[in-house]
């Protein structure tokens, strides 16, 4: 055997298992690579993998993220305020004061319409006249009144008085020079007689009344004619609390609102 | 085309034709009565400038009025401002600069236009003597009773307020 040969058979003992190891490593990475490139398979060794970080994650936001989202939640509510105000004023606002101002005055006339029905001789005639023509007394009370009607509409900027929108039943003198002139009296009186930050609500002149529900960066004016009660208010309260809802979602969705879009929902509300 | 509506504020000494202009350019008419404005009268005029259709609302506040003296609440949300005196009353525009300043500080952004009215109670080279010892230039001198340049003032104010 020649000098070569020797060194080559001592080369192959000494690299055998190394062969052996390289073989395998090679044979392992194939069968790797086949189960990256192969999304089946790769998903069913990684899917539980997965699932289970995940389980753990949201398992630890409210302690892990909690505190972030806390903090970044004040910093954009401290940035926008004025948004998120306008955001939640329609639904929260004034809504629980007035809700009970409304409710002391329904018990109120509730209690004034049973005493004047119970005392006075009108009353007494008129359930002897109702049983007579077997008529229900409410139906009766109610021809005696005029039926509360919602004539205008207005939407107003806060402070300049310019006129966002205005519907009316019939045509009357220049809405802007109404928009204008309200947001004026409005300005005189909260600034006459307020004391804290209150705002004007209602203007009454003979059978009409201008119901004016206040926002951050607008306010809604009503004009109604007949006889206005809590019931009615309570009912014209809830709608424009959601023509609110509505109005703001149109405006912050949309940049390119027209007035036409506005206008419809006008429409909308005053068929509601 | 495009609609836009814009509050513009006057502001000036009691009786320099504050009402007088604002009567002059949206109905086109003067009176020589004079009949001091009671709390505040709102006025509109629609007119295009520059292909865009714009809407004045215009707020005539009472009597003397200094922008410190106004209501905070009627200078809410204005876009512009007209400040007038009378070229014919010295008081009117004595202490003119302080009142200029003050516009400028409470409104840096809004454009106003200075505005010296009734130059038809004096002859030209009189007008000419009173611009001369202004304390601040004057935009535009104009007369509510001939209607010199009452359209002008508010085409230029609407110019700047696009």
């Amino acid at each position: 055997m020649g000098q070569k040969e020797q060194l080559d058979k001592l080369r192959e003992l000494l690299l055998e298992e190394d062969r052996e190891l390289h073989s395998k490593v090679t044979e392992n990475l194939d069968q790797i690579t086949a189960l990256l490139h192969e999304r089946e398979k790769f998903e069913t060794k990684v899917d539980p993998i997965i699932e289970d970080r995940l389980r753990k994650f949201e398992k630890d936001i409210p302690q892990k993220m909690g505190p972030a989202i806390t903090a970044a939640l004040k910093v954009q509510i401290a940035d926008s305020q004025n948004e998120v105000v306008d955001l939640l004023y329609p639904i929260i606002g004034k809504l629980i004061s007035k809700f009970i101002r409304i409710e002391i005055q329904r018990l109120s006339e509730k209690i004034d319409q049973q005493l004047s029905n119970m005392f006075s001789w009108k009353g007494f005639l008129r359930r002897f006249k109702n049983k007579l023509e077997g008529t229900s007394e409410s139906e009766l009370l109610l021809r005696d009144t005029a039926p509360p009607l919602l004539e205008e509409f207005f939407i107003v900027e806060k402070g300049s008085g310019i006129l966002i929108d205005s519907y009316s039943r019939n045509q009357t003198i220049d809405q802007d020079m109404i928009a204008g002139m309200l947001t004026a009296i409005k300005a005189f009186v909260e600034d006459a007689f307020s004391k804290g930050n209150q705002e004007l609500e209602v203007i009454e002149y003979e059978s009409y009344k201008i119901q004016i529900f206040n926002f951050q960066t607008y306010y809604i004016a009503l004009v109604i004619s007949g006889v206005m009660n809590a019931k009615f208010l309570l009912h014209l309260q809830d709608s424009v609390l959601s023509f609110a809802e509505k109005f703001k979602s149109y405006t912050s969705n949309n940049e390119t609102t027209s007035n036409t879009d506005i206008t419809l929902l006008l429409k909308e509300f005053f068929n509601e | 085309m495009n609609k836009q509506s814009k509050k513009v504020l006057l502001v000036g000494h009691f009786n320099v034709g504050k009402t007088s202009l604002i009567k002059k350019f949206v109905k086109n008419s003067f009176s020589e009565d004079y009949i001091t404005t009671i709390g505040v009268t709102i006025e509109k005029k629609e007119i295009i400038i520059k292909g865009e259709h714009m809407t004045f609302i215009i707020w005539d506040i009472a009597g003397e009025v200094t922008i410190k003296k106004t209501p905070k609440s009627y200078l809410l949300g204005l876009h512009g401002l007209i400040y007038v005196f009378d070229l014919a009353r010295e008081s009117t525009w004595q202490n003119m600069q302080e009142q200029v300043d003050d516009i400028k500080e409470m409104f840096p952004v809004a454009p106003f236009k200075i505005i010296g009215n009734k130059k038809d109670l004096l002859k030209p080279k009189e007008v000419e003597k009173i611009l001369e010892l202004l304390p601040v230039k004057c935009d535009f001198t104009s007369s509510a009773k001939t209607g010199e340049n009452v359209e002008r003032i508010f085409e230029e104010l609407g110019l700047a307020m696009l």
